[in-house]
């Protein structure tokens, strides 16, 4: 679906991502881990096209960022950190803002406010809503425009353990019935082995380590994260 | 529906159920309000020796239609700042403006969108100044018989044309101050800028900088009205120029503090 091929970025001679390579497979979870500065919002700026790669190649579907930007966005959805909102509009004005754009229909808005369990609240200013409300309001945003990638930025930053297990409970629902990819980039390693299938490890903006996860066993992302560390 | 419309659309969807739009959109009228009321309750002798003391007009008309029309400028310039900062700190506060980037749309529709916003924006205000010009005006000559109305013409069709002028002559600072908070993202200091430049229009202009052409442009728009020292202090009495200071003054000195301390 989303691939990088030997993709370099630096900026002023300073190299930010070195030879990534990296292929996103459909219908699947992936997990960006690494620490603060590793490159991962970076990555993540490549793949909407706010940033141009020095080398390498970005390819989504076997075509190009370069020709068809506008329309490989229209299939990439994003939530980013927290979640984009005009605080003075409802909810449901907020995801209408969007819809209009992708041009869908409007029981696409109420479908979407209906899945993340904001359909009764959609007319409340969102300036009054918790964080967590927040964040799934901010995953219905990602998902307007009927995505085949959504792709979330440091999600769980700021929700307590209510707001975590719901946005996890939303990511795994939507994943299951909507047959989502997402691509999850975070430093919670606990989080993200409740629902990740793939794990991308970044450090100093070099991919050390990828690996789909055999979800019969039991995962410890932090024991393997430090095995990585000390082979490097 | 084109894209350009679209986010036009969202524009006006979003700024016209905001408060502080409509807050700053009245604000111009507000001048008019504030004129009004003081010529409202002006009493008869300090008309008079101010009208002497000042231009030597006697005619109430121009003496309302002047103090209204002088200070245009400046308080457009601060009007322009306040409606650009308005517009891009929307999508600062929510967070808004990295989601829009990752939208199929190019960023300079975005941007476009948020230009002609703006600029209708501006020529609303227009309108609802001109309105209240209007009535206001009306009110003064049935409630303040005593200025004279009846012995002077009343040009209020010359003050409008005047008006249209400052507000259209000034659509180049709307763009000079928008690309500054895009680039600056400091609003105190883009304010600070905007007053600067507000200031400092002092011939020779710079042909070359595009806010000193069109402050050049208006300049030379109001000496062919017979308007030789267009500057805050022509029919401002000294009380409202202290005033005026007192909001302004603290305001400067802090987003210049502000600036230089976020910088540091």
């Amino acid at each position: 679906m989303l691939e990088f091929k030997d993709v370099n970025y630096q900026i002023r001679q300073k190299t930010i991502l070195k030879n990534i390579n990296i292929s996103i497979e459909k219908g699947n979870i992936y997990a960006l881990l690494g620490t603060n500065g590793a490159g991962k919002t970076t990555l993540i700026k490549l793949i909407f096209g706010l940033l141009r790669p020095q080398s390498g190649k970005i390819l989504f579907e076997g075509s190009s960022y370069v020709y068809n930007k506008i329309e490989v966005l229209r299939k990439i959805g994003s939530l980013i950190e927290h979640a984009s909102l005009y605080g003075h509009l409802s909810a449901f004005e907020n995801i209408e803002q969007a819809r209009r754009i992708y041009g869908t229909e409007k029981s696409e808005t109420y479908r979407l406010l209906e899945i993340v369990g904001l359909k009764d609240v959609m007319q409340q200013k969102t300036k009054r809503f918790s964080l967590g409300m927040k964040q799934r309001l901010g995953i219905a945003l990602a998902m307007i425009g009927k995505p085949k990638l959504v792709v979330l930025d440091e999600p769980t930053n700021g929700l307590d353990p209510q707001g975590i297990t719901e946005l996890r409970n939303l990511i795994l629902h939507l994943n299951q019935t909507e047959g989502t990819t997402f691509l999850i980039a975070s430093h919670h390693l606990q989080e993200m082995e409740k629902i990740a299938t793939n794990v991308i490890f970044i450090e100093r903006g070099q991919i050390i380590h990828q690996e789909k996860l055999d979800k019969t066993l039991p995962i410890n992302l932090e024991a393997l994260y430090n095995q990585i560390i000390i082979n490097l | 529906m084109t894209i350009q419309t679209l986010l036009f659309e969202n524009e006006c969807r979003k700024h016209l159920s905001n408060r502080v739009y409509w807050f700053i959109v009245l604000f111009p009228c507000t001048w008019v309000l504030l004129a009004f009321f003081s010529m409202l309750s002006m009493p008869l002798s300090d008309f008079r020796q101010i009208v002497s003391l000042t231009s030597g007009d006697f005619n109430p008309s121009h003496f309302y239609q002047n103090s209204l029309k002088t200070p245009m400028r400046f308080l457009l310039t601060i009007y322009y700042v306040a409606l650009v900062i308005y517009v891009v700190d929307v999508e600062h506060s929510g967070n808004t403006w990295k989601y829009l980037f990752t939208l199929p749309i190019k960023p300079k529709d975005i941007i476009w969108a948020k230009f002609f916003f703006l600029i209708v924006s501006v020529l609303f205000s227009f309108v609802l100044f001109n309105i209240f010009f209007i009535i206001s005006q009306a009110l003064l000559e049935h409630y303040r018989s005593d200025f004279g109305y009846e012995r002077y013409p009343n040009n209020a069709w010359i003050v409008t044309i005047m008006i249209i002028k400052i507000y259209f002559t000034s659509f180049f600072n709307i763009i000079c101050i928008l690309l500054l908070t895009l680039r600056l993202q400091d609003y105190g200091l883009v304010f600070l800028i905007a007053i600067l430049v507000h200031f400092v229009p002092i011939p020779p202009y710079n042909p070359f900088n595009l806010y000193f052409t069109a402050l050049g442009k208006q300049h030379f728009l109001l000496k062919q009205q017979g308007i030789e020292n267009f500057n805050i202090i022509y029919l401002f009495d000294f009380k409202e120029l202290l005033i005026l200071c007192a909001f302004l003054i603290p305001y400067l000195i802090t987003s210049f503090y502000s600036h230089y301390l976020i910088k540091s």
